[in-house]
């Protein structure tokens, strides 16, 4: 009975080394791509299930803090409006400004939707905070790429792709570095980084920059296929000491990651 | 024969999707469950090595797709996790009581997390990717956090199993001690 098992067994390991096999010779990847087809439809149902669970969850937990952002938010809403118009005007004379002197109309940014089919990511790293989403490199997407939700705010930078899946580092996560500037202030610039999972830190902004609280946190347009304007978040404290080279700001993000579902990634500019 | 093939298969696949989409989405710590090793040592449990070891192919095959480590850590891992725990069963813990299943997923628990990184270290040193999480505090954290929930998982199981299958009795491990005369 125990040669019997000890063939067995060996069967099984001849099954998984012709496995890897077909795998690295991408015999299987036909394969492969049918089960990404089947199950993509599912994972992403069973995602926003769970997802939807997730947030009520959230919601049972925030609501005692609900009233303080609703006012919170009234009050920037008041001020987004009026900064709003100011904004509108300026938008109006740039295009004139652009005509007289014969500039070309920028393109609008391409973009691809996809939707997030897991969480967390199946990397045996995935400590932090990492979403799958169902498209990959035969879509166009390719590392370093930046994803926005349906506001335009920045979640994530792509971290690697497959074929039909690609793997998002969220902009709370450790893993996740973007080239920021405060918008208005075109010399303040810095890194983001993920911290612990649940906010953004900018290190390196240097001691002459001028950050306040409140200031809103933009991609600086310094890394390839990222451009410049994109919205991080908003400024929630400046860490700045006078005997220090670099001074450092905590950055709320203008995103909820907890209701993700769908997502856009920006396609580079050809 | 065809018929058991396509229900395991069915059940499997079942069990990646929920493990996949539907638990890795959920709040409050739960993400950390690891319904594949919980199932799987039910499964080792309950049925014969082969079945164990085919499930744990089929798992760690599907894993590896869906995975951006390197193709194999799952089903290698998987594999190995199926074939310990079965020598655990079959030599050590020869019945099928509650603090079997525990100790169970226990290691295997413990050996899955052991040979995924080993495996992926193994494939670093060849020029891959590797980060030495055992040096940050989220990683024990999070392993804690499986550990237990998983034992949870175990004992909820296998008591709502008790009610179905005889097989499972919540008896108690007895210490025979044998007297010579």
């Amino acid at each position: 009975m125990i040669k019997n098992n000890n063939r067995k067994i060996i069967i099984f390991i001849a099954v998984i080394m012709l496995l890897i096999f077909l795998h690295l010779t991408r015999i299987l990847l036909p394969v492969e791509n049918f089960i990404f087809n089947i199950f993509n439809p599912v994972l992403k149902t069973f995602y926003s299930t769970g997802s939807s669970f997730r947030d009520n969850y959230n919601e049972k937990i925030d609501k005692k803090d609900l009233l303080e952002i609703s006012n919170k938010l009234q009050e920037d809403n008041s001020r987004i409006i009026a900064e709003n118009s100011r904004l509108k005007a300026i938008e109006v004379e740039n295009g004139s400004l652009r005509k007289y002197l014969n500039f070309f109309e920028k393109e609008d940014q391409s973009f691809i939707l996809a939707n997030i089919i897991s969480r967390k990511g199946l990397d045996i790293f995935s400590l932090g905070e990492s979403v799958v989403i169902n498209r990959g490199s035969l879509d166009g997407l390719k590392r370093g790429l930046v994803v926005v939700n349906s506001n335009g705010i920045i979640i994530g930078k792509i971290l690697s792709t497959k074929e039909s899946l690609s793997e998002i580092c969220l902009v709370i996560d450790n893993d996740c570095r973007l080239a920021i500037a405060v918008q208005g202030k075109e010399d303040t610039l810095g890194i983001a980084e993920g911290e612990l999972g649940l906010t953004i830190k900018i290190d390196f902004i240097p001691q002459t920059a001028d950050m306040t609280e409140g200031d809103i946190v933009i991609t600086s347009g310094l890394e390839d296929n990222i451009p410049r304007g994109m919205v991080l978040g908003k400024v929630e404290s400046v860490n700045s000491e006078s005997n220090k080279l670099w001074q450092s700001a905590t950055v709320d993000s203008l995103a909820s990651f907890d209701n993700l579902t769908m997502v856009s990634v920006l396609l580079p500019s050809e | 024969m065809y018929g058991k093939i396509i229900i395991n298969s069915l059940l499997t696949l079942c069990l990646i999707i929920f493990e996949l989409s539907f638990v890795s989405a959920l709040p409050g710590g739960l993400n950390n469950i690891s319904l594949i090793l919980v199932v799987l040592v039910f499964v080792i449990g309950m049925t014969s090595l082969n079945t164990s070891l085919s499930w744990a192919i089929l798992v760690g095959f599907i894993l590896d797709i869906f995975s951006f480590s390197m193709f194999g850590v799952h089903l290698v891992s998987l594999f190995l996790v199926v074939l310990i725990i079965n020598l655990l069963l079959t030599n050590f813990f020869t019945n099928r009581s509650l603090y079997t299943f525990l100790v169970l997923t226990f290691f295997a628990t413990i050996l899955y997390e052991f040979f995924s990184n080993f495996l992926i270290y193994l494939f670093s040193l060849f020029g891959g990717k590797y980060l030495p999480v055992f040096i940050t505090k989220d990683f024990w954290q999070g392993e804690l956090i499986q550990l237990f929930l998983n034992l949870l998982i175990v004992l909820i199981i296998f008591y709502s199993l008790g009610f179905i299958m005889p097989k499972l009795k919540p008896v108690f491990l007895n210490k025979k001690i044998n007297v010579k005369k």
